[in-house]
């Protein structure tokens, strides 16, 4: 190689250039980081690694007066926990669409199918929201249980035939309304495929009012998961239960008392 | 002692390798499905539905649905675990398959034999204990089953030169990689139907495949391939080409990756039926697995049959584009085209060429070194509602002209194998369909240093390769990619 084209190579901003030319999906990642960011920054202080002990405290409360959430916050905070645990999991698809596009459609082609991914997610997200404005639902009891469904919900067939489901891919027409339309429904398809399998779960992590435990766990089990065609279902559905047990101790504690 | 797996075509007169292979078949066959070391759950590894199966029996039991799920339908395709999943699968095999023979009474280092098609035309008829569906006593050949192209079962010629061709799979430089040049497959998760099949998954394997089963016959489907005796063979000879690959260049390496090497497990049953677990780091040395090729010499050294190729493909090694760099679409078609049993032709507008080819340059590295990208051709969610025809895919053939007259513009084959198990979403398969990537760059080469070439749009001709009716193949794209 030549020394021009050596020094071409090191040249300033090329690295960078090189890096958004082969990682297209960066700003959807950037999403998700910003998502974390505002979870983590809501939940705030000693408390926000401490599963259980909030809900000792939510638990204490339902007594009394729960912090229940208006409707509106209760769904901002759900899109934000997709937003942050699903986006993370769909690097393939992302890339995927990028690269099956043309260069100057690529971040359209994300955006698109983000559009569609996240649309079923939200529509879903209506109900616990929802559901969040009762106060029996801040009973620890409820996310506990929700989990422990969606521990049975990984071992059924429904829910392994979705999860192969989630590896799609559907030709794009490179462009027009067409392309625009193909992405969208590619991005609404593995949406769906992906409530049925990971929406118990996410309903799970609601529960717990968007307890960071729970939204790492689950976010941990999501990429073992999401990797394989043939994930490790013995410990997805474990780690399902660690969580309802975990969201468990405050009443058996309480109980103990 | 290693066992020597030995050419089916070169076995001495007088030699009983096969003899006591459909021996032990016919030991095996006896055997419930419910039991490991039974030929049905043998060939159940590879893929298994229950309404696909030829030998269900009505009422009978199956093994658990939880063991059905950890060893059945596990076949690796369209992914770089194709070659290192079959080698263990026929790994476990032959040692059942040895432990058959002895019980029986044979030798004790009966080896597997291989199937080399490619070595002459007469080599590609099939081996003729296969044939006959009774032996000289009168009594059953297990060895054949009437389910193949029926061509092959009478002895006659039922392949061509394309479906045995080892040229482009063997000049690959690398073992895998995300773009089309690569000699096993792109690297993937657990893959049962992946989208990148390598070049020696795709011919000579895929293609055998669909030669031999015919429109109907078993081998033609992931599902009943393991149920005929030559399926074996075929992969033993494609694992031996494994081999054969390594050793004809120093600078042809396996995958490093520790994703290839070690964190994909694959679970088997050996003879005594006790589950082994293995991954890619324990089949990388057959003397390590106890046995060895009577051959692995280089075949590409000597003239090989393969004609239709010489004018097309590269008189030297592929070269290696950067492949940190994904390739970048220069144009696709707009919708889905159906395609059947006639010759169909396909136009791919490229509007992106130009630019593709001058903001590729810029961010590749190697960019004094390989100064010209290459160009793949990619046909992308083939899908079928049955078994379909072989194609063979050609560029810019001249209006009105045959295909078949121009060599010099043939692209490559696609075997279609599994294209309809492929197709349909179930516990296995997603219903993407097969992808196939081939690389175009000689004839785009040829194309473009001709005065009347026209960059705006290539034009894809696919024509059937064998002369049953097949099922219309949906091909949801057609894209030109630059890498």
């Amino acid at each position: 190689m030549s020394l021009a084209v050596v020094m071409r190579n090191r040249a300033p901003g090329k690295g960078l250039r090189r890096f958004f030319w082969t990682h297209p999906e960066w700003w959807s990642l950037g999403l998700a980081a910003l998502a974390w960011g505002a979870v983590v920054s809501h939940a705030g202080g000693a408390t926000i690694v401490s599963g259980a002990g909030r809900h000792q405290e939510h638990v204490h409360h339902s007594i009394s007066v729960p912090h229940i959430m208006p409707f509106q916050v209760e769904f901002l905070y759900w899109c934000l926990m997709v937003v942050a645990m699903m986006v993370p999991l769909m690097l393939a698809p992302l890339r995927w669409v990028a690269f099956q596009s043309f260069r100057q459609r690529r971040h359209r082609a994300i955006l698109l199918f983000l559009v569609g991914f996240l649309l079923p997610w939200m529509l879903v997200g209506v109900v616990p929201a929802w559901l969040r404005t009762f106060d029996w639902s801040y009973n620890p009891l409820l996310a506990s249980g929700t989990f422990g469904l969606a521990a049975l919900w990984v071992l059924g067939p429904v829910r392994r035939h979705a999860l192969v489901f989630c590896h799609l891919t559907v030709p794009l027409a490179p462009s027009g309304w067409n392309a625009d339309r193909n992405c969208l429904r590619f991005g609404l398809i593995i949406g769906a495929s992906c409530i049925a399998t990971c929406g118990l779960l996410m309903l799970a992590c609601a529960f717990t009012g968007h307890s960071l435990i729970a939204m790492l766990g689950g976010t941990l089990l999501g990429v073992l998961e999401f990797r394989s065609f043939r994930p490790p279902t013995g410990y997805i559905f474990a780690g399902a239960l660690v969580l309802a047990a975990w969201f468990l101790l405050p009443i058996s504690s309480a109980w103990l008392h | 002692m290693a066992r020597i797996r030995r050419n089916v075509w070169n076995l001495p007169a007088g030699d009983e390798t096969l003899l006591w292979y459909g021996r032990a078949i016919g030991e095996m066959q006896q055997r419930p499905i419910t039991d490991p070391t039974s030929w049905r759950f043998q060939a159940a590894i590879h893929a298994y539905v229950r309404r696909a199966d030829p030998l269900a029996v009505q009422g009978e039991r199956l093994p658990s649905a939880a063991l059905r799920r950890q060893f059945w339908s596990q076949c690796q395709h369209g992914s770089w675990f194709f070659i290192p999943w079959h080698r263990m699968y026929l790994h476990f095999f032959e040692q059942i398959v040895a432990a058959e023979v002895a019980n029986l009474g044979g030798p004790d280092d009966w080896a597997l034999p291989y199937w080399n098609y490619s070595a002459d035309e007469e080599s590609r008829l099939l081996p003729e204990a296969f044939r006959d569906p009774t032996l000289p006593d009168g009594t059953q050949n297990f060895l054949n089953v009437p389910e193949r192209d029926p061509a092959c079962n009478a002895g006659q010629q039922f392949a061509d030169d394309r479906d045995v061709a080892l040229r482009t799979a063997l000049i690959q430089a690398v073992f895998s990689s995300s773009n089309a040049n690569n000699f096993g497959g792109f690297p993937t998760n657990f893959s049962p139907s992946g989208s990148g099949p390598g070049q020696l998954e795709r011919v000579p394997h895929g293609s055998m495949h669909m030669a031999v089963g015919g429109a109907e016959g078993w081998m033609g489907a992931f599902n009943t391939a393991g149920l005929d005796p030559i399926f074996w063979l075929h992969h033993a000879n494609i694992d031996r080409l494994w081999q054969v690959w390594l050793n004809r260049d120093p600078t042809h390496r396996n995958p490093t990756s520790l994703q290839w090497l070690s964190r994909t497990a694959f679970s088997f049953h050996d003879a005594s039926k006790r589950v082994v677990t293995m991954r890619c780091l324990d089949v990388l040395d057959t003397n390590a697995l106890d046995y060895t090729y009577d051959d692995v010499s280089d075949p590409l050294a000597a003239p090989v049959l393969e004609e239709g190729f010489a004018a097309v493909e590269p008189e030297t090694e592929a070269a290696m584009p950067d492949d940190t760099v994904p390739p970048e679409l220069v144009g696709a078609t707009e919708t889905s085209v159906k395609v059947g049993n006639t010759h169909s032709r396909i136009r791919v507008p490229t509007p992106a060429h130009a630019a593709a080819q001058g903001r590729f340059l810029d961010v590749t590295e190697a960019a004094e070194v390989a100064p010209e990208p290459r160009i793949l051709l990619q046909l992308e969610n083939l899908t079928a509602g049955g078994r379909a025809n072989s194609y063979d895919v050609y560029v810019n053939i001249p209006d009105g002209e045959d295909p078949t007259k121009h060599p010099e513009r043939f692209a490559g084959r696609l075997d279609l194998f599994g294209v309809a198990e492929a197709s349909r979403a179930g516990a296995e398969h997603p219903g993407s369909g097969l992808t196939y990537t081939l690389d175009i760059s000689g004839i785009y080469k040829q194309l473009s240093a001709a005065p009347d070439w026209n960059p705006e749009n290539i034009d894809v001709s696919m024509v059937p390769v064998r002369n049953w009716e097949g099922a219309t193949v949906t091909v949801g794209r057609v894209s030109l990619f630059f890498a």
